[in-house]
């Protein structure tokens, strides 16, 4: 049955993934009687689908891995200020010139990710001392307004160059991951999902408390912190290349439950990376469509498809 | 099954100061030794300590000759399962699943096999096991740990009142069959509960907690 479900949804990507890169804005010419298509399909709409599927699964798998965790519905890399501190530490990397003595690519995701890590262990301690509750919530979206005003202070500093750069990355983006910076983005996002998959019948276990799983051979503090540094990798890392994307985080592991109503949790790992990656490929499609004439930056498709659906589960549980 | 041994020596327990006076006893396989005492005796933190979750104040808790702190976490998981009396909170896990996870401790890994299915058929939750768990009463939920605890297959077993919310011929049942198990399998089973009355005929040890003091009551009861 779960199969069946996984198959379908593996033929839906797929699909997605062809109109991505063959049909949106306009229809390739398979031809290539111009090179010019062929340079455009090599070095921009492929990297362009690859970063949208690597994202999505990476944001869905954070998620899921929040709600877990923090045993909250409505945790999530983006709600929980995980993507903003992420952004903090990109957006001092960019404006400020901070660097780390490695190159490029690499400097961009370590900020990402330390910025991400550091949003986590702090809300990891308040969870410890406060419970998992509304209170986390708040503290995140907290969290998120502190960086953001940070951000605003960096971005009233910076040049006109820096700003643009910043502010359109800022808004989301799949494109301009490529070369080197689509293998670190691929490399992370892959070994945060393989990482994730050895965790997971832990994660499941941890379903029955700590104490209890304590007793099972489980250690849960370290079951824990591994699966926050691999949030922090997960998250840190795409935001860092594709700026804070808001919605998938939470609206994708809410959906996976739903349909599959199950804790056989390196199922619903795989469920989450590819619907995660469909919701992101089909806000690209969106955005990319050239009815608008201009491109759509990808937190407005995100946000319009996924936050009727978050208040959609918000009234269900009220219920 | 290897005959298995429980030596506890000079136990203080309790979280910074001691809940109850200094504790020796010892246990072989083939017991079933019912535990009881009024609503905050100490009861449940005695068996947090025995399963090595809380770290006693001092003196030893030594399992074949070897002292509990000396096994690792896993270790400890193949030596030891743990029934509390306490609820989760999950909408989508079954009544199977939990039983499974009792697996863990031996493959790292959640999987159905023999001991989930023996498990399942002891515990006569057969018509539940693909339920969710907000679909089955609060004695089928308890039932469902004991199974688990049954299936992750340990020579000692610590049940925190798991008859707290059974009907009674379930409770009798239950004791009936922790009785059962002990003896076949040379087990050691500590059950605490209030219903010593339900439990006379079928424990073998009887251990009674008041003001701060356990105490073997095995010769009275009897």
């Amino acid at each position: 049955m779960f199969k069946f479900h996984i198959f379908l949804l593996i033929l839906l990507l797929i699909a997605l993934l062809g109109v991505d890169v063959f049909l949106i804005p306009n229809v390739v010419d398979f031809s290539f009687k111009n090179l010019e298509d062929l340079f455009i399909l090599n070095q921009f709409r492929l990297p362009k689908a690859i970063t949208a599927l690597l994202t999505g699964s990476s944001l869905a798998l954070s998620g899921f891995i929040l709600q877990q965790l923090f045993k909250n519905q409505l945790a999530g890399p983006y709600i929980l200020g995980v993507s903003s501190g992420a952004s903090l530490f990109v957006a001092l990397f960019i404006i400020l010139g901070a660097s780390f003595p490695i190159f490029q690519s690499l400097n961009v995701s370590v900020a990402g990710f330390l910025g991400a890590i550091l949003v986590l262990i702090f809300i990891s301690l308040l969870s410890f001392k406060y419970g998992n509750g509304y209170l986390i919530l708040l503290f995140g979206v907290i969290i998120g307004m502190i960086t953001g005003s940070l951000q605003t202070l960096l971005v009233a500093m910076a040049s006109v160059g820096e700003l643009k750069s910043f502010t359109m990355w800022s808004m989301g983006s799949f494109s301009q991951v490529i070369d080197v910076d689509l293998i670190v983005l691929s490399f992370s996002a892959i070994a945060g999902i393989v990482w994730a998959f050895l965790l997971m019948p832990q994660l499941s276990i941890l379903i029955l408390g700590n104490e209890i799983a304590t007793s099972m051979g489980i250690n849960p503090k370290r079951v824990s912190f591994s699966l926050l540094v691999c949030t922090g990798l997960l998250t840190g890392v795409t935001t860092a290349f594709c700026g804070p994307i808001a919605f998938i985080g939470i609206a994708i592991p809410n959906l996976v439950k739903l349909l599959f109503k199950t804790v056989n949790f390196r199922l619903m790992l795989f469920a989450n990376c590819i619907l995660g990656a469909i919701m992101a490929l089909l806000g690209d499609i969106v955005a990319s469509l050239s009815v608008w004439g201009f491109q759509v930056p990808i937190n407005v498709t995100t946000t319009l498809i996924g936050g009727p659906f978050v208040i959609y589960i918000l009234f269900k549980k009220r219920k | 099954m290897h005959n298995v041994q429980l030596d506890i020596k000079g136990l203080l327990v309790g979280y910074n100061t001691p809940l109850l006076a200094s504790i020796d006893l010892q246990i072989s396989g083939g017991s079933l030794v019912i535990i009881t005492g009024e609503n905050g005796s100490g009861k449940s933190t005695f068996l947090k300590h025995l399963a090595g979750i809380e770290t006693p104040i001092s003196g030893q808790i030594i399992i074949n000759q070897t002292p509990l702190s000396k096994y690792s976490v896993a270790e400890r998981a193949q030596l030891m399962a743990l029934v509390l009396n306490q609820k989760i909170d999950e909408p989508y896990i079954t009544v199977e699943d939990i039983v499974k996870m009792g697996r863990y401790a031996q493959y790292q890994s959640i999987v159905l096999d023999q001991n989930v299915e023996e498990a399942i058929k002891l515990m006569k939750i057969e018509h539940i096991r693909h339920k969710y768990l907000n679909q089955i009463s609060d004695g089928e939920w308890q039932k469902t740990n004991v199974a688990r605890a049954i299936a992750q297959n340990t020579p000692i077993i610590l049940l925190d009142e798991p008859t707290a919310f059974l009907d009674y011929p379930s409770k009798i049942a239950l004791f009936k069959d922790l009785k059962q198990i002990a003896l076949a399998f040379n087990k050691i089973i500590l059950v605490s509960t209030h219903d010593i009355h339900v439990c006379k005929n079928e424990g073998t040890r009887f251990w009674h907690i008041q003001n701060g003091v356990l105490t073997d009551n095995t010769q009275s009861v009897w």
